[in-house]
């Protein structure tokens, strides 16, 4: 099993194909390995996905065996607690140089995730050391930095057996919602910077869907303008993850949600996309709900590419994402020699500070809302280094009812339509 | 990891805020290198000062070696805090010792996601807190939000806080009213835990402590928990769909009742 994930990237961006892949877990292999074949068969350019459960991703594994020799169900694959020659078996003819597949876990220690997808014959995964500690767990950064070290320097150690390893940074996404873009750009390209310094250099960078499609487009074209700068000499692409925030409830909303999620990647130049399904807003998504999603997000963004031919390019705006991130960058390398030493000053400096992050490490003195237009805006910047670059003339919107507000507004603008034509049909 | 507690007095401070905690706690930290034995360093408002807890890697070895570098940090402080005192640890060598595998503690967010340096006076302190398998944070933030709006103020200590941080914090900050919320359907059995940890101090037996929230995976309205989480030492329960209005109107009447 030896696919480079990131070479498959590269091979379907060069024929303008969209590589789109789901979120999937199940604990029983048999089930697992017939979702994973669903995803290589649903009729698009797709990547598996093998999602961990959540007892795996916080290290309690006697949890797992429990539920496992109980016949209990995860909420994902124990990558861990599974033998390494049943996953083996598990993925055997089906991952290839056309169907590579990814481990997703969001571990802030993931040394032993990392040494059983290795064992199994995978060498891509995602995370890192901000990134998958500051949003959902409460380890300090401290440890996660050390951590995320060890594991990174042990994946790298693939390419003695001939593969190239791949991380995938999720600093595109951090809470999810309200992070202006700046902030999460800077963080993808740090993270990606920190995987190359400890021995991977096979990377990409993440980017989450926000509420404006125009900041996401630009938001898209500065992260590659700063990968190109930052990354030079290491592979690298671009993954945008489909709305990670509310989604929308009615069947119309959500597709027209992920279809706009697809288009997106296309216009903003990413090589991959991670879908959302239907069942997003209500519960975890059957197999067949995820093919139709995967489905659904390569045809639209195949039209977006025929349509693309014919219309005119047209420049993003320059609303300065590409300047703060730079300067966020840049202030953060300044602090240290050393990028962990680096990345733990900078959070505890607050020169990385991410809005509505509770983690006790995180400074908590920026703020940010949506603005009338949709577009993600500070309100407070603390101490990030956007003195004189960031507006912050939005007035403090952050009331518990302005918070619902700005956390349902995706939602409500795809459910408003289809609500309405329903609600005039009498339902 | 030890844990030591110090607290700094400065007669000319008449009304220390969380300013003036941040302030010492920084200054602390620009003396402190990154590879010191200091994990954490936690400071807030104290009569007349700021209290001052340091968590320390649990590699010190013995209590002189814990003092010495006590002292090198407490005179560092006292070089940069003229006019100020230090209280030293009434124990000598360590505070409280944390069991291996448990996760460390962590300094508590000061409210800082609104600004609230101008908390009311007759507002309540209340703790918000999820339970220790709870990673969820935004009904956290919102809860935040609509208690400062009240005009209380509010300790925040975020995701997946394990029972003995939550029994710590209490101790130390001693809140009015700790709040408990917890969305991914595990808050009734991480809460009875909690609950019970919290009723086997003493000092904190008739502490106001609430739980709200999606407490069980039933969906539903999931009140098949409100008994079993007030027997175990709740004092009332808020289930899904509740609504916040409730939680505030039983502040209102508990602040009515603490006042009077």
């Amino acid at each position: 099993m030896t696919c480079d994930f990131g070479t498959f990237v590269r091979r379907s961006a060069a024929e303008r194909i969209l590589v789109v892949q789901p979120r999937m877990g199940v604990s029983d292999p048999v089930r697992m390995r017939a979702g994973i074949a669903a995803t290589k068969d649903a009729g698009t350019r797709t990547a598996g996905t093998i999602t961990l459960d959540s007892y795996t991703r916080v290290g309690e594994h006697g949890r797992v065996r429990s539920a496992l020799a109980a016949g209990g169900e995860l909420n994902g694959y124990p990558i861990v607690d599974h033998p390494a020659d049943v996953t083996r078996a598990m993925l055997d003819g089906i991952v290839s140089d056309s169907f590579p597949v990814q481990v997703r876990h969001g571990s802030p220690k993931p040394q032993l995730i990392v040494a059983a997808l290795m064992a199994a014959g995978l060498h891509a995964t995602e995370g890192g050391p901000i990134s998958y500690c500051l949003p959902y767990s409460r380890v300090p950064l401290s440890e996660a930095i050390a951590a995320w070290r060890e594991s990174t320097v042990l994946l790298g150690t693939a390419r003695d057996d001939g593969v190239r390893p791949h991380l995938e940074t999720f600093g595109g996404c951090m809470m999810g919602q309200l992070c202006p873009p700046a902030l999460l750009v800077a963080i993808s390209v740090l993270e990606c910077l920190f995987f190359r310094a400890h021995g991977v250099d096979s990377v990409s960078l993440s980017y989450a869907q926000q509420t404006h499609p125009g900041q996401d487009v630009e938001a898209l074209r500065a992260l590659r303008a700063l990968a190109a700068e930052f990354l030079a000499d290491v592979e690298w692409h671009v993954v945008l993850y489909a709305y990670m925030g509310v989604f929308p409830r009615t069947p119309e909303g959500a597709t027209g949600l992920l279809a706009d999620a697809a288009r997106l990647s296309v216009r903003g130049g990413a090589e991959r996309l991670i879908v959302k399904t239907v069942a997003e807003a209500h519960r975890i998504p059957t197999i067949e709900e995820n093919v139709l999603a995967l489905r659904i997000a390569g045809d639209a963004a195949r039209a977006e590419h025929l349509r693309l031919r014919t219309r005119p390019w047209r420049a993003a705006e320059d609303t300065g994402i590409a300047e703060q991130a730079r300067a966020i960058i840049t202030s953060v390398l300044d602090l240290a020699p050393v990028l962990d030493t680096a990345l733990l000053r900078a959070v505890q400096k607050g020169l990385l500070d991410v809005p509505f992050c509770l983690h006790p490490d995180n400074r908590g003195e920026t703020g940010a809302t949506i603005d009338g237009a949709g577009r993600l805006q500070w309100t407070r910047i603390g101490h990030l280094a956007l003195r004189g670059l960031a507006e912050t003339s939005c007035r403090d919107t952050a009331t518990a009812a302005g918070l619902l507000r700005s956390i349902s507004y995706l939602e409500r603008q795809y459910d408003d339509e289809p609500i309405e034509r329903m609600a005039r049909a009498g339902w | 990891m030890y844990f030591v507690h110090l607290v700094l007095r400065n007669p000319d401070l008449q009304q220390p805020s969380d300013a003036d905690a941040e302030y010492v706690r920084h200054m602390l930290w620009d003396g402190i290198e990154t590879t010191s034995l200091v994990e954490h360093i936690r400071s807030r408002p104290f009569r007349h000062g700021v209290n001052l807890g340091l968590f320390f890697r649990d590699y010190i070895a013995s209590a002189d070696a814990l003092n010495l570098i006590l002292d090198q940090y407490i005179g560092w402080l006292m070089t940069r805090l003229p006019g100020w005192t230090v209280v030293p640890p009434t124990e000598p060598g360590c505070g409280r010792q944390y069991q291996a595998g448990d996760p460390p503690s962590a300094p508590t967010k000061l409210g800082n996601i609104m600004s609230s340096e101008s908390a009311p006076s007759d507002g309540l302190h209340v703790l918000v807190t999820s339970v220790a398998s709870d990673a969820h944070t935004w009904n956290l933030v919102y809860l935040q939000l609509a208690l400062q709006e009240e005009g209380h103020r509010v300790t925040n200590l975020g995701a997946c806080v394990p029972d003995e941080l939550l029994v710590d914090e209490c101790l130390m900050l001693r809140p009015d009213l700790v709040v408990i919320s917890s969305v991914n359907g595990h808050g009734a059995r991480d809460g009875s835990r909690a609950i019970a940890a919290l009723r086997a101090h003493p000092d904190l037996a008739a502490l106001p402590v609430v739980i709200g929230g999606m407490l069980g995976i039933d969906g539903g309205r999931g009140t098949g928990h409100t008994s079993a989480l007030l027997a175990a030492g709740f004092d009332a329960v808020f289930p899904d769909g509740v609504g916040i209005a409730s939680l505030l109107t039983f502040i209102a009447r508990m602040s009515s009742r603490v006042r009077s």
